[in-house]
Protein backbone atom coordinates (compact mmCIF):
# COMPACT_ATOMS: atom_id res chain seq x y z
CA UNK A 1 0.00 0.00 0.00
CA UNK A 2 0.89 3.38 -0.35
CA UNK A 3 0.72 5.81 2.53
CA UNK A 4 0.07 9.15 0.52
CA UNK A 5 -0.13 12.38 2.98
CA UNK A 6 -1.64 15.46 0.73
CA UNK A 7 -2.22 18.88 1.60
CA UNK A 8 -5.48 19.91 1.61
CA UNK A 9 -7.77 23.49 2.08
CA UNK A 10 -10.81 24.78 0.58
CA UNK A 11 -11.27 28.05 1.97
CA UNK A 12 -15.41 27.60 1.68
CA UNK A 13 -14.94 25.04 4.05
CA UNK A 14 -11.69 24.93 6.04
CA UNK A 15 -10.64 27.12 8.58
CA UNK A 16 -7.54 25.77 8.68
CA UNK A 17 -5.24 23.54 6.16
CA UNK A 18 -4.80 19.95 6.73
CA UNK A 19 -3.22 16.83 5.71
CA UNK A 20 -5.38 14.28 4.32
CA UNK A 21 -4.07 11.05 4.34
CA UNK A 22 -4.72 8.12 1.09
CA UNK A 23 -4.11 4.88 0.88
CA UNK A 24 -4.14 2.83 -2.24
CA UNK A 25 -2.58 -0.32 -3.85
CA UNK A 26 0.83 0.45 -4.90
CA UNK A 27 0.91 0.61 -8.79
CA UNK A 28 2.59 -2.35 -10.48
CA UNK A 29 4.82 0.05 -12.44
CA UNK A 30 6.50 3.25 -12.16
CA UNK A 31 4.21 6.13 -12.39
CA UNK A 32 4.48 9.48 -12.33
CA UNK A 33 3.35 11.63 -9.61
CA UNK A 34 0.49 13.52 -11.66
CA UNK A 35 -0.33 9.86 -12.44
CA UNK A 36 -1.11 9.25 -8.86
CA UNK A 37 -3.13 12.41 -8.69
CA UNK A 38 -5.37 11.38 -11.42
CA UNK A 39 -6.01 8.13 -9.61
CA UNK A 40 -6.72 9.81 -6.12
CA UNK A 41 -8.93 12.34 -7.85
CA UNK A 42 -11.32 9.76 -9.59
CA UNK A 43 -12.45 8.58 -6.15
CA UNK A 44 -12.21 12.07 -4.44
CA UNK A 45 -12.76 14.33 -6.69
CA UNK A 46 -12.69 17.49 -4.80
CA UNK A 47 -9.17 17.07 -4.48
CA UNK A 48 -7.86 19.97 -6.78
CA UNK A 49 -4.03 20.91 -8.79
CA UNK A 50 -2.99 22.47 -12.15
CA UNK A 51 -1.99 20.16 -15.08
CA UNK A 52 -2.20 20.25 -18.82
CA UNK A 53 0.23 19.03 -20.60
CA UNK A 54 1.39 16.05 -18.57
CA UNK A 55 4.85 15.83 -20.48
CA UNK A 56 7.31 18.57 -18.66
CA UNK A 57 6.24 21.48 -20.95
CA UNK A 58 3.62 23.66 -19.97
CA UNK A 59 4.97 24.14 -16.04
CA UNK A 60 1.09 23.90 -15.01
CA UNK A 61 1.73 21.36 -12.22
CA UNK A 62 4.98 22.29 -10.04
CA UNK A 63 4.83 21.25 -6.45
CA UNK A 64 6.15 20.11 -3.63
CA UNK A 65 6.76 16.30 -3.14
CA UNK A 66 8.37 14.55 -0.37
CA UNK A 67 10.26 18.32 0.27
CA UNK A 68 11.57 19.08 -3.03
CA UNK A 69 9.93 21.03 -5.51
CA UNK A 70 8.93 19.77 -9.06
CA UNK A 71 6.72 18.80 -11.88
CA UNK A 72 4.14 15.98 -10.79
CA UNK A 73 4.27 14.84 -14.64
CA UNK A 74 7.79 14.54 -14.98
CA UNK A 75 8.79 13.08 -11.55
CA UNK A 76 8.53 9.03 -11.14
CA UNK A 77 6.71 7.58 -7.97
CA UNK A 78 10.27 6.00 -7.86
CA UNK A 79 12.37 8.71 -7.34
CA UNK A 80 11.05 10.48 -4.28
CA UNK A 81 9.13 7.61 -2.43
CA UNK A 82 10.57 7.37 0.84
CA UNK A 83 9.33 3.47 1.40
CA UNK A 84 5.77 3.46 0.65
CA UNK A 85 5.56 7.26 1.80
CA UNK A 86 4.89 10.63 -0.60
CA UNK A 87 4.10 13.93 1.37
CA UNK A 88 2.44 16.21 -1.04
CA UNK A 89 2.48 19.73 -1.12
CA UNK A 90 1.43 23.48 -2.70
CA UNK A 91 4.46 25.08 -3.45
CA UNK A 92 5.80 26.94 -0.76
CA UNK A 93 6.11 30.68 -0.06
CA UNK A 94 2.75 31.86 -2.17
CA UNK A 95 -0.79 32.10 -0.92
CA UNK A 96 -3.03 28.86 -1.75
CA UNK A 97 -6.02 28.98 -3.22
CA UNK A 98 -7.29 25.79 -2.36
CA UNK A 99 -5.22 22.69 -2.15
CA UNK A 100 -2.48 22.16 -4.45
CA UNK A 101 -3.18 25.61 -6.18
CA UNK A 102 -1.21 28.36 -5.32
CA UNK A 103 -1.81 32.52 -6.26
CA UNK A 104 1.48 32.93 -8.76
CA UNK A 105 0.52 36.72 -8.88
CA UNK A 106 3.85 37.56 -7.14
CA UNK A 107 5.95 35.44 -9.22
CA UNK A 108 4.16 37.05 -12.37
CA UNK A 109 4.59 40.60 -11.18
CA UNK A 110 8.14 39.99 -11.15
CA UNK A 111 8.35 38.33 -14.48
CA UNK A 112 6.56 41.16 -15.62
CA UNK A 113 8.90 43.93 -14.41
CA UNK A 114 12.08 42.53 -16.24
CA UNK A 115 10.42 42.88 -19.85
CA UNK A 116 10.45 39.41 -21.09
CA UNK A 117 10.13 40.42 -24.64
CA UNK A 118 12.82 41.14 -27.59
CA UNK A 119 13.16 45.36 -27.33
CA UNK A 120 14.52 46.54 -30.60
CA UNK A 121 13.72 50.03 -32.25
CA UNK A 122 15.09 49.83 -35.54
CA UNK A 123 13.36 48.84 -38.64
CA UNK A 124 12.68 45.33 -38.88
CA UNK A 125 14.28 44.02 -41.86
CA UNK A 126 12.22 41.87 -44.99
CA UNK A 127 12.64 38.88 -43.24
CA UNK A 128 14.07 38.00 -40.05
CA UNK A 129 16.20 39.25 -37.59
CA UNK A 130 19.48 37.15 -38.15
CA UNK A 131 21.53 35.82 -35.64
CA UNK A 132 25.26 33.91 -35.31
CA UNK A 133 25.00 30.09 -34.33
CA UNK A 134 27.27 31.51 -31.84
CA UNK A 135 25.26 34.21 -30.70
CA UNK A 136 22.29 31.82 -30.34
CA UNK A 137 24.01 29.53 -28.01
CA UNK A 138 24.32 32.45 -25.36
CA UNK A 139 20.71 31.70 -25.33
CA UNK A 140 20.48 28.14 -24.63
CA UNK A 141 19.88 26.94 -20.71
CA UNK A 142 18.02 30.51 -20.42
CA UNK A 143 15.21 30.42 -23.20
CA UNK A 144 14.26 26.32 -21.79
CA UNK A 145 12.86 28.09 -18.46
CA UNK A 146 8.72 27.07 -18.44
CA UNK A 147 7.83 29.29 -15.20
CA UNK A 148 7.02 26.49 -13.56
CA UNK A 149 7.73 28.72 -10.26
CA UNK A 150 9.97 25.58 -8.80
CA UNK A 151 12.93 27.63 -8.42
CA UNK A 152 12.01 31.15 -7.14
CA UNK A 153 9.23 29.19 -4.71
CA UNK A 154 11.95 27.27 -3.02
CA UNK A 155 14.29 30.45 -2.57
CA UNK A 156 14.47 31.90 0.80
CA UNK A 157 15.02 34.86 -0.22
CA UNK A 158 12.71 35.28 -2.59
CA UNK A 159 10.23 33.98 0.29
CA UNK A 160 11.45 37.25 2.35
CA UNK A 161 10.86 39.64 -0.01
CA UNK A 162 8.97 38.43 -2.94
CA UNK A 163 7.37 41.75 -3.83
CA UNK A 164 10.70 43.30 -4.41
CA UNK A 165 13.35 40.56 -5.03
CA UNK A 166 12.81 39.19 -8.92
CA UNK A 167 13.14 35.76 -8.13
CA UNK A 168 15.66 33.42 -9.90
CA UNK A 169 13.06 32.48 -12.65
CA UNK A 170 12.50 36.56 -13.75
CA UNK A 171 16.27 36.93 -13.54
CA UNK A 172 16.82 33.53 -15.82
CA UNK A 173 14.61 35.53 -17.90
CA UNK A 174 16.43 38.99 -17.14
CA UNK A 175 19.93 37.69 -18.46
CA UNK A 176 18.10 35.56 -21.02
CA UNK A 177 17.36 39.30 -23.11
CA UNK A 178 20.53 40.81 -21.56
CA UNK A 179 22.50 37.72 -23.40
CA UNK A 180 20.34 38.77 -26.46
CA UNK A 181 22.66 39.94 -29.43
CA UNK A 182 19.15 41.52 -30.66
CA UNK A 183 18.50 43.40 -27.87
CA UNK A 184 19.52 46.83 -27.61
CA UNK A 185 17.41 47.74 -24.27
CA UNK A 186 20.57 46.85 -22.29
CA UNK A 187 21.85 49.68 -20.33
CA UNK A 188 17.90 50.42 -19.46
CA UNK A 189 17.39 46.63 -18.62
CA UNK A 190 20.37 46.93 -16.20
CA UNK A 191 19.28 50.11 -15.07
CA UNK A 192 15.74 48.56 -13.58
CA UNK A 193 17.65 45.81 -11.57
CA UNK A 194 20.33 48.26 -10.04
CA UNK A 195 18.97 48.36 -6.77
CA UNK A 196 19.48 46.57 -3.49
CA UNK A 197 16.54 44.40 -3.89
CA UNK A 198 15.95 43.04 -7.67
CA UNK A 199 19.04 40.98 -7.73
CA UNK A 200 21.07 41.94 -5.38
CA UNK A 201 18.40 39.86 -2.99
CA UNK A 202 20.65 36.65 -3.98
CA UNK A 203 23.06 34.67 -1.72
CA UNK A 204 23.99 31.96 -3.95
CA UNK A 205 21.66 29.75 -1.61
CA UNK A 206 21.42 27.62 -4.89
CA UNK A 207 18.02 26.13 -4.21
CA UNK A 208 16.88 26.98 -7.47
CA UNK A 209 19.58 25.05 -9.09
CA UNK A 210 18.74 22.39 -7.15
CA UNK A 211 15.05 22.36 -7.70
CA UNK A 212 14.84 23.63 -11.32
CA UNK A 213 12.93 20.39 -13.54
CA UNK A 214 14.65 21.51 -16.69
CA UNK A 215 17.94 21.44 -15.68
CA UNK A 216 18.42 25.33 -15.59
CA UNK A 217 21.08 26.83 -13.74
CA UNK A 218 19.63 30.50 -12.54
CA UNK A 219 22.08 31.25 -10.15
CA UNK A 220 24.77 31.32 -13.02
CA UNK A 221 22.58 33.81 -15.21
CA UNK A 222 22.10 36.45 -11.58
CA UNK A 223 26.46 36.24 -11.15
CA UNK A 224 26.50 37.01 -14.99
CA UNK A 225 23.58 40.07 -14.10
CA UNK A 226 25.97 40.91 -11.50
CA UNK A 227 28.80 40.95 -13.66
CA UNK A 228 27.34 43.06 -15.68
CA UNK A 229 25.80 45.89 -13.37
CA UNK A 230 29.40 45.81 -11.88
CA UNK A 231 30.95 46.45 -15.18
CA UNK A 232 28.87 49.12 -15.76
CA UNK A 233 27.72 52.74 -15.08
CA UNK A 234 25.28 52.21 -11.74
CA UNK A 235 28.30 49.84 -9.81
CA UNK A 236 28.71 52.79 -7.70
CA UNK A 237 25.06 53.16 -6.61
CA UNK A 238 25.09 49.42 -5.81
CA UNK A 239 28.23 49.18 -3.64
CA UNK A 240 26.97 51.92 -1.67
CA UNK A 241 23.59 51.08 -1.57
CA UNK A 242 24.06 46.96 -1.05
CA UNK A 243 23.90 46.09 2.27
CA UNK A 244 23.49 48.82 4.97
CA UNK A 245 20.22 50.41 2.96
CA UNK A 246 18.83 46.84 2.40
CA UNK A 247 19.34 46.09 6.45
CA UNK A 248 17.41 49.50 6.87
CA UNK A 249 14.90 49.35 4.28
CA UNK A 250 13.93 46.06 5.29
CA UNK A 251 13.55 47.21 9.03
CA UNK A 252 11.56 49.79 7.97
CA UNK A 253 9.37 47.64 6.44
CA UNK B 1 10.51 7.35 -45.59
CA UNK B 2 7.75 4.95 -44.22
CA UNK B 3 3.98 6.33 -44.08
CA UNK B 4 2.28 5.72 -41.09
CA UNK B 5 0.19 2.94 -42.13
CA UNK B 6 3.27 1.11 -42.72
CA UNK B 7 4.63 1.47 -39.27
CA UNK B 8 1.14 0.65 -37.77
CA UNK B 9 0.94 -2.33 -40.12
CA UNK B 10 4.40 -3.85 -38.71
CA UNK B 11 2.94 -3.87 -35.25
CA UNK B 12 -0.19 -5.12 -36.77
CA UNK B 13 0.67 -8.00 -38.32
CA UNK B 14 3.17 -9.38 -35.25
CA UNK B 15 6.24 -7.80 -36.28
CA UNK B 16 6.17 -5.42 -33.29
CA UNK B 17 8.84 -5.27 -30.58
CA UNK B 18 9.14 -5.63 -27.21
CA UNK B 19 7.64 -8.02 -24.78
CA UNK B 20 4.23 -7.43 -25.96
CA UNK B 21 5.13 -6.54 -29.56
CA UNK B 22 3.33 -3.28 -29.35
CA UNK B 23 6.21 -1.26 -30.21
CA UNK B 24 8.78 -0.04 -32.92
CA UNK B 25 12.19 1.85 -32.52
CA UNK B 26 13.04 4.74 -33.82
CA UNK B 27 16.91 4.89 -34.24
CA UNK B 28 18.50 8.03 -34.13
CA UNK B 29 21.92 7.36 -32.84
CA UNK B 30 23.44 7.92 -36.61
CA UNK B 31 23.00 11.27 -35.89
CA UNK B 32 25.44 11.58 -33.54
CA UNK B 33 25.10 13.25 -30.17
CA UNK B 34 25.96 17.08 -31.37
CA UNK B 35 23.22 17.11 -33.84
CA UNK B 36 20.10 15.29 -31.63
CA UNK B 37 21.50 17.58 -28.48
CA UNK B 38 21.33 21.13 -30.89
CA UNK B 39 18.39 19.75 -33.14
CA UNK B 40 15.88 17.52 -31.30
CA UNK B 41 16.66 18.75 -27.67
CA UNK B 42 12.79 18.08 -26.69
CA UNK B 43 12.98 14.42 -28.53
CA UNK B 44 16.02 13.70 -26.31
CA UNK B 45 14.51 15.00 -22.96
CA UNK B 46 11.38 13.42 -23.58
CA UNK B 47 12.22 9.91 -24.17
CA UNK B 48 14.98 10.22 -21.36
CA UNK B 49 11.97 10.73 -19.26
CA UNK B 50 9.24 8.67 -20.27
CA UNK B 51 11.18 5.73 -21.76
CA UNK B 52 14.46 5.69 -20.01
CA UNK B 53 16.34 5.84 -23.28
CA UNK B 54 18.61 8.30 -24.43
CA UNK B 55 18.51 8.30 -27.76
CA UNK B 56 22.20 9.30 -28.89
CA UNK B 57 22.81 4.90 -27.88
CA UNK B 58 19.78 3.46 -28.17
CA UNK B 59 16.81 3.30 -30.34
CA UNK B 60 13.46 4.94 -28.83
CA UNK B 61 10.30 2.77 -28.53
CA UNK B 62 7.79 4.75 -30.09
CA UNK B 63 3.95 4.20 -31.35
CA UNK B 64 1.52 6.13 -34.01
CA UNK B 65 -0.82 8.44 -32.06
CA UNK B 66 -3.00 11.39 -31.95
CA UNK B 67 -0.96 14.56 -30.95
CA UNK B 68 -2.72 17.15 -33.07
CA UNK B 69 -6.20 18.17 -34.21
CA UNK B 70 -6.39 18.93 -37.80
CA UNK B 71 -9.20 20.31 -38.14
CA UNK B 72 -11.36 22.90 -35.88
CA UNK B 73 -13.36 26.10 -36.00
CA UNK B 74 -13.04 27.10 -39.83
CA UNK B 75 -11.31 30.56 -40.22
CA UNK B 76 -10.47 32.42 -42.79
CA UNK B 77 -6.85 34.81 -42.51
CA UNK B 78 -7.59 37.14 -40.11
CA UNK B 79 -8.91 34.46 -37.45
CA UNK B 80 -12.17 35.09 -38.57
CA UNK B 81 -14.17 32.12 -37.64
CA UNK B 82 -16.89 31.66 -40.22
CA UNK B 83 -20.33 29.00 -41.14
CA UNK B 84 -21.62 28.36 -44.24
CA UNK B 85 -25.44 29.46 -45.10
CA UNK B 86 -26.44 28.49 -48.45
CA UNK B 87 -23.36 27.42 -49.44
CA UNK B 88 -21.75 30.73 -48.60
CA UNK B 89 -18.90 31.68 -46.04
CA UNK B 90 -20.52 33.96 -43.50
CA UNK B 91 -18.21 34.89 -40.82
CA UNK B 92 -19.26 34.86 -37.12
CA UNK B 93 -19.19 38.52 -35.44
CA UNK B 94 -16.52 38.62 -32.15
CA UNK B 95 -15.89 34.45 -33.04
CA UNK B 96 -12.06 34.24 -33.74
CA UNK B 97 -10.09 30.95 -33.35
CA UNK B 98 -6.35 30.48 -33.85
CA UNK B 99 -3.72 27.31 -33.62
CA UNK B 100 -5.43 23.93 -33.10
CA UNK B 101 -8.23 24.97 -32.26
CA UNK B 102 -8.80 26.77 -35.65
CA UNK B 103 -8.55 25.24 -39.13
CA UNK B 104 -7.27 28.41 -41.21
CA UNK B 105 -6.49 25.04 -43.52
CA UNK B 106 -2.63 25.51 -43.93
CA UNK B 107 -1.58 22.16 -42.94
CA UNK B 108 -3.77 20.20 -45.76
CA UNK B 109 -4.69 16.76 -44.17
CA UNK B 110 -1.44 16.25 -41.96
CA UNK B 111 0.25 18.95 -40.10
CA UNK B 112 4.08 18.43 -40.73
CA UNK B 113 6.54 18.53 -37.45
CA UNK B 114 6.96 22.13 -36.13
CA UNK B 115 4.05 23.88 -38.07
CA UNK B 116 1.78 24.08 -35.01
CA UNK B 117 3.68 26.77 -33.54
CA UNK B 118 4.05 28.38 -36.64
CA UNK B 119 0.70 28.77 -37.24
CA UNK B 120 -0.15 29.78 -33.52
CA UNK B 121 1.96 32.72 -34.32
CA UNK B 122 1.31 33.58 -37.63
CA UNK B 123 -2.03 33.33 -37.46
CA UNK B 124 -2.14 34.34 -33.69
CA UNK B 125 -0.64 37.94 -34.58
CA UNK B 126 -2.94 38.21 -37.62
CA UNK B 127 -5.93 37.72 -35.34
CA UNK B 128 -4.69 40.23 -32.73
CA UNK B 129 -3.98 43.01 -35.52
CA UNK B 130 -7.70 42.72 -37.11
CA UNK B 131 -9.20 42.68 -33.99
CA UNK B 132 -6.86 46.20 -33.40
CA UNK B 133 -8.11 47.60 -36.28
CA UNK B 134 -11.61 46.22 -35.91
CA UNK B 135 -11.95 47.99 -32.87
CA UNK B 136 -10.47 50.89 -33.12
CA UNK B 137 -12.67 51.59 -36.37
CA UNK B 138 -16.00 50.91 -34.07
CA UNK B 139 -16.84 47.85 -35.38
CA UNK B 140 -16.53 44.44 -33.23
CA UNK B 141 -19.05 42.71 -31.45
CA UNK B 142 -23.08 42.64 -30.87
CA UNK B 143 -23.92 43.21 -27.16
CA UNK B 144 -25.74 39.55 -26.45
CA UNK B 145 -29.05 39.09 -25.50
CA UNK B 146 -30.82 37.89 -22.42
CA UNK B 147 -31.33 34.31 -24.26
CA UNK B 148 -27.92 34.53 -25.41
CA UNK B 149 -27.14 34.22 -21.83
CA UNK B 150 -29.43 31.82 -20.42
CA UNK B 151 -28.04 29.59 -23.56
CA UNK B 152 -24.75 29.91 -22.46
CA UNK B 153 -25.63 29.55 -18.63
CA UNK B 154 -27.66 26.33 -18.94
CA UNK B 155 -25.37 24.01 -19.75
CA UNK B 156 -22.98 24.98 -16.25
CA UNK B 157 -26.43 25.98 -14.11
CA UNK B 158 -27.25 22.38 -15.15
CA UNK B 159 -24.25 20.52 -13.62
CA UNK B 160 -23.93 23.17 -10.58
CA UNK B 161 -28.12 21.24 -9.85
CA UNK B 162 -27.23 17.93 -11.03
CA UNK B 163 -28.17 16.18 -8.00
CA UNK B 164 -27.89 12.77 -9.35
CA UNK B 165 -25.98 10.99 -12.51
CA UNK B 166 -23.00 10.17 -14.52
CA UNK B 167 -19.57 10.66 -12.72
CA UNK B 168 -17.35 12.81 -15.01
CA UNK B 169 -13.92 10.32 -14.66
CA UNK B 170 -15.37 7.09 -16.08
CA UNK B 171 -17.35 8.81 -18.72
CA UNK B 172 -14.39 10.41 -19.98
CA UNK B 173 -12.73 6.75 -19.80
CA UNK B 174 -15.46 5.56 -21.87
CA UNK B 175 -14.84 8.18 -24.63
CA UNK B 176 -11.00 7.81 -24.67
CA UNK B 177 -11.34 4.04 -25.32
CA UNK B 178 -14.32 4.35 -27.52
CA UNK B 179 -11.88 6.73 -30.05
CA UNK B 180 -9.33 4.83 -29.41
CA UNK B 181 -10.56 1.58 -30.39
CA UNK B 182 -12.99 2.69 -33.27
CA UNK B 183 -10.82 6.38 -34.47
CA UNK B 184 -7.44 5.56 -33.62
CA UNK B 185 -4.64 5.30 -36.38
CA UNK B 186 -6.35 2.88 -38.51
CA UNK B 187 -10.04 3.26 -39.58
CA UNK B 188 -12.30 0.48 -40.94
CA UNK B 189 -15.67 1.61 -41.76
CA UNK B 190 -17.15 -1.65 -39.47
CA UNK B 191 -15.45 -0.57 -36.92
CA UNK B 192 -16.05 3.09 -37.09
CA UNK B 193 -19.80 2.38 -37.41
CA UNK B 194 -19.92 0.90 -33.65
CA UNK B 195 -17.86 3.79 -32.67
CA UNK B 196 -20.59 6.42 -33.57
CA UNK B 197 -23.35 4.02 -32.21
CA UNK B 198 -21.35 3.71 -28.93
CA UNK B 199 -21.03 7.81 -29.38
CA UNK B 200 -24.38 8.25 -29.26
CA UNK B 201 -24.68 6.30 -25.57
CA UNK B 202 -21.54 8.06 -24.03
CA UNK B 203 -23.82 11.27 -25.10
CA UNK B 204 -26.46 10.69 -22.68
CA UNK B 205 -23.85 10.02 -20.45
CA UNK B 206 -21.60 13.63 -21.08
CA UNK B 207 -24.95 15.36 -21.10
CA UNK B 208 -26.37 14.33 -17.55
CA UNK B 209 -23.05 14.40 -15.27
CA UNK B 210 -23.56 14.26 -11.64
CA UNK B 211 -20.97 16.82 -9.84
CA UNK B 212 -20.56 16.50 -6.41
CA UNK B 213 -18.57 19.18 -5.46
CA UNK B 214 -20.25 21.98 -6.27
CA UNK B 215 -17.80 24.57 -4.40
CA UNK B 216 -16.17 27.92 -6.20
CA UNK B 217 -12.99 28.06 -5.33
CA UNK B 218 -10.98 26.67 -8.00
CA UNK B 219 -12.81 23.87 -8.70
CA UNK B 220 -11.01 21.83 -10.92
CA UNK B 221 -13.96 18.94 -10.48
CA UNK B 222 -16.35 21.30 -12.51
CA UNK B 223 -14.02 22.33 -15.20
CA UNK B 224 -13.41 19.03 -15.67
CA UNK B 225 -16.97 18.33 -16.28
CA UNK B 226 -17.18 21.25 -18.64
CA UNK B 227 -14.55 19.85 -20.55
CA UNK B 228 -15.84 16.48 -20.74
CA UNK B 229 -18.89 17.78 -22.80
CA UNK B 230 -16.26 19.83 -24.82
CA UNK B 231 -14.33 16.92 -25.74
CA UNK B 232 -17.45 14.59 -26.82
CA UNK B 233 -18.53 17.87 -29.17
CA UNK B 234 -15.23 17.35 -30.66
CA UNK B 235 -14.93 13.57 -30.59
CA UNK B 236 -18.32 13.34 -32.75
CA UNK B 237 -17.36 15.92 -34.89
CA UNK B 238 -14.14 13.71 -35.65
CA UNK B 239 -15.97 10.36 -35.90
CA UNK B 240 -18.28 11.47 -38.04
CA UNK B 241 -16.72 13.13 -40.31
CA UNK B 242 -14.24 10.09 -40.78
CA UNK B 243 -16.93 7.96 -41.06
CA UNK B 244 -18.15 9.53 -43.99
CA UNK B 245 -15.35 10.71 -45.88
CA UNK B 246 -14.36 6.75 -47.59
CA UNK B 247 -10.81 7.46 -48.67
CA UNK B 248 -7.20 7.59 -46.97
CA UNK B 249 -5.66 11.64 -46.69
CA UNK B 250 -2.86 12.21 -44.48
CA UNK B 251 -3.57 11.13 -41.36
CA UNK B 252 -6.87 9.57 -42.26
CA UNK B 253 -6.25 6.16 -43.03
CA UNK B 254 -8.74 3.57 -44.07
CA UNK B 255 -7.74 -0.03 -44.52
CA UNK B 256 -10.87 -0.01 -46.21
CA UNK B 257 -10.46 2.42 -48.52
CA UNK B 258 -6.58 2.74 -48.95
CA UNK B 259 -6.31 5.25 -51.98
CA UNK B 260 -6.96 8.83 -52.14
CA UNK B 261 -9.63 10.15 -53.97
CA UNK B 262 -9.37 13.14 -55.29
CA UNK B 263 -12.81 12.85 -57.18
CA UNK B 264 -15.23 12.54 -54.69
CA UNK B 265 -12.80 14.62 -51.52
CA UNK B 266 -10.95 16.64 -52.55
CA UNK B 267 -13.02 19.02 -50.00
CA UNK B 268 -13.22 20.08 -46.29
CA UNK B 269 -15.68 18.04 -43.90
CA UNK B 270 -17.52 20.96 -42.12
CA UNK B 271 -19.57 19.56 -39.26
CA UNK B 272 -22.62 21.41 -37.68
CA UNK B 273 -23.89 19.69 -34.60
CA UNK B 274 -27.14 22.09 -34.96
CA UNK B 275 -28.10 20.22 -38.05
Amino acid sequence: MLNINIYRYNPEEDKFPYMKNYEIEKPQKDIMVLDLLHLLKESDSSLSFRRSCREGVCGSDGMNINGKNGLACITALSEVLKGDRIDIRPLPGLPVIRDLVVDMTQFYNQYEKIKPFLQNDTTAPEQERLQSPEDRAKLDGLYECILCACCSTACPSFWWNPDRFIGPAGLLQAYRFLADTRDLEKDSRLDDLADPFSVYRCHGIMNCVAACPKGLNPNKAIGEIKTMLLKGKNSKNIIASDGVTALKENLRK
Amino acid sequence: MWSLDDRLLEILEGRGCGENKDHIFLKLDHLGADVLNSKLPGICELSKTFAHVDPVYHPIPVVPTCHYMMGGTPTNIHGQAFTRINSEDVTVPGLFAAGEAACVSVHGANRLGGNSLLDLIVFGRAAGTFIQKELSSGGGVESASNSDIDNSLERLNKLNESSSGHETAPVKKELQTCMQNYFGVFRRGEFMEKGVAELEEIRNKAENLYLSDKSAAFNTSRVEALELQNFFEVAEATAIAAYSRNESRGAHARDDFPERDDDNWLCHSLYDPIS
